[in-house]
């Protein structure tokens, strides 16, 4: 039996974190995973995995053999890159994080232009506002907004991130505008249930104390809460990514520009490796520049 | 911090396995969620948990206190649910999760419609289309769609499945059109996957109209855990797409997209779109948002009207 075969259906196994999810992602049946798993533990005279009726969990040799392996994998494939990105052949599969409101509304075009020139190439496409853990996922490039922390990993950015604070006239007209952020107290705050941004408000640092934003409704989207924001609900923060077409039809009008947060970025991030599979390198060169400095979004003001 | 909050933590940092995500749950930091388990510990004068860097296990003392803790917390679960019932008017908190998708397109309506009927009522809304786990994460209320299987729960149908076979003008035109289920296997398709569910699997009547049907894998380029941008590669020619009319947000030739092998049986493998609640969520609150959705969406749900003629099709 292939040894490297069976190592990759292990990393499969741990990182699914089960035995048909692991057949899914290689495109075999459950039982050839399992046949695999029990050959390499044969082979190593190692138990790797606990097998239980619901889920599989590492073993403290199969947790040790996992980190060896992977690198073992990743230097395989660091070689077969530096071969292939000679030949400029993308195929494949690239898997790709996305946050979801930047996923649905703007992300759809590029994919199909990407995938238009490199009709070869798989693209299993991941919304989430969650954090993912690349590595451990699996993910070739995850898309975030904000700061990043990591140092294994390269970030290139991708467009400008810009909050700003949006209500419809009709609930301005019946509620008044605030001007002040103490104001704002005084109105229906639509919040975001994820890191609220709103401690990156300018002049919030003088006020948090005494700051107190009361909301009916806190939701984890963003699209969500400007729409209620249109419908007259209240006061909501989003990226103009979000509410740029909605500022544009005049459904929804910015206020308070003076506290508007600095603006963020959007960044591809992907392992630092020093062959870089071809068919990221093409998502990355792709996609760099593909938004331009003033992004679509925020031309209609 | 009262006791009955501290435990609440307590029993919320061995349900989620982190204290990082009961943390999140509570909407406070980690270090004054750890600070509060340990003042419980200081004045039970027992250690509850024993930690190690990389996670923790419970002590015999703490497995004995956190069974009486969760009764502790159903009887006041209980108690707010009988305060909750002599109110008039629908009044207090309302935690709900949907999927993605029909949560923007169909709750988001219903809550601006509740919300303007119930004024004093507060909501939060959680959209992923991963299952959350309704108990632990303490929901009242879940949309869900797909085939029942959580016997802990209340459910409540709120509508019928109504899957479709759909290609844009664009695909067929390259591709002809597809007239026996080979010839639509052939073709590339869009997949809805979430690392939970992968539906990349179509049941279709081996003959047109006929009984016996099979079970076949679709096969494609495109994997995408989201409906809209499925629904948008769909339009742009990227592949063929079995979805629910739901998936869609106005009618099919108006997003430049035709029906394929309408005259196969199509089955809809015993999925629903489910309403689901725990047991003691049984409030006024959440049946009185049930029906808001219900009346919204209306029966059979408006969405039908966006494939014309769907009644005949399929069967």
């Amino acid at each position: 039996m292939d040894k490297l075969t069976t190592m990759k259906t292990f990393l499969a196994v741990v990182q699914e974190g089960s035995f048909s999810k692991a057949a899914d992602k290689l495109d075999i049946s459950p039982q050839l995973v399992s046949k695999y798993i029990s050959a390499l533990e044969d082979n190593l005279r190692t138990r790797l995995l606990h097998r239980t009726t619901r889920k599989v969990s590492v073993t403290e040799a199969g947790n040790q053999y996992y980190q060896r392996c992977q690198q073992v994998i990743i230097d395989i494939e660091d070689m077969e890159n530096s071969l292939n990105n000679l030949s400029e052949n993308v195929s494949g599969v690239l898997s790709i994080s996305a946050p979801m409101s930047f996923g649905t509304k703007h992300l759809a075009g590029l994919l199909v232009d990407f995938q238009n020139q490199h009709p070869n190439l798989k693209i299993d496409l991941r919304l989430t506002d969650q954090f993912v853990d690349i590595v451990e996922q699996g993910i070739d490039i995850a898309l975030r907004i904000g700061t990043l922390k990591s140092s294994t990993l390269i970030a290139k950015k991708v467009a400008p991130i810009r909050l700003a604070i949006f209500a419809s006239p009709a609930y301005l007209k019946q509620n008044g505008t605030p001007t002040t952020l103490e104001a704002l107290q005084e109105h229906n705050y639509l919040r975001y249930a994820h890191a609220e941004p709103t401690k990156r408000l300018k002049g919030y640092d003088e006020l948090k104390n005494e700051l107190k934003l009361e909301s009916n409704l806190v939701a984890n989207n963003g699209d969500l809460l400007l729409n209620t924001a249109i419908a007259g609900g209240g006061i909501t923060m989003q990226p103009t990514f979000i509410a740029g077409e909605a500022l544009a039809q005049g459904r929804v009008v910015r206020i308070l520009k003076d506290y508007e947060p600095e603006p963020m970025g959007l960044y591809m991030v992907y392992a630092n490796r020093q062959f870089l599979p071809s068919k990221v390198r093409a998502f990355v060169d792709f996609t760099s520049g593909y938004y331009g400095d003033v992004p679509y979004w925020d031309l209609g003001e | 911090m009262s006791i009955t909050n501290q435990l609440t933590l307590f029993v919320d940092v061995v349900q989620q396995g982190s204290f990082a995500k009961a943390a999140a749950l509570h909407d406070m930091d980690n270090s004054s969620l750890s600070k509060q388990i340990k003042k419980l510990e200081t004045s039970l004068g027992v250690q509850l948990l024993n930690r190690s860097t990389r996670s923790f296990s419970l002590t015999s003392a703490g497995e004995e206190i956190l069974a009486q803790a969760h009764i502790l917390i159903d009887t006041l679960s209980d108690i707010h649910s009988i305060a909750d019932s002599y109110q008039a008017k629908p009044k207090g908190i309302l935690r709900i999760t949907s999927g993605m998708f029909f949560g923007q397109q169909y709750i988001q309506p219903a809550i601006n419609i509740f919300m303007q009927k119930y004024p004093e009522v507060k909501i939060t809304l959680m959209l992923d289309d991963k299952r959350n786990d309704i108990i632990s994460d303490h929901y009242d209320l879940a949309f869900r769609i797909g085939k029942l299987n959580d016997s802990n729960l209340m459910a409540k149908k709120i509508a019928n499945m109504h899957f479709a076979l759909v290609a844009s003008h664009d695909f067929i035109k390259k591709h002809g059109m597809p007239t026996t289920p080979d010839d639509l296997l052939a073709l590339p398709a869009i997949i809805y996957g979430n690392g939970d569910v992968s539906l990349d699997q179509v049941k279709l009547s081996t003959e047109p109209h006929g009984d016996e049907q099979k079970i076949h894998k679709m096969k494609g380029n495109y994997k995408v855990s989201d409906v809209r941008a499925m629904v948008d590669a769909v339009k742009a020619g990227l592949g063929y797409v079995m979805l629910d009319l739901f998936n869609l947000e106005e009618p099919i030739d108006k997003m430049g997209l035709v029906p394929l092998l309408t005259n196969y049986k199509l089955s809809t493998m015993g999925t629903g779109i489910y309403a689901l609640y725990p047991h003691r969520k049984q409030t006024p609150l959440v049946s009185e948002f049930i029906k808001t959705v219900q009346e919204y969406i209306g029966t059979p749900p408006f969405w039908v009207e966006h494939m014309p003629n769907y009644k005949e099709l399929y069967k």
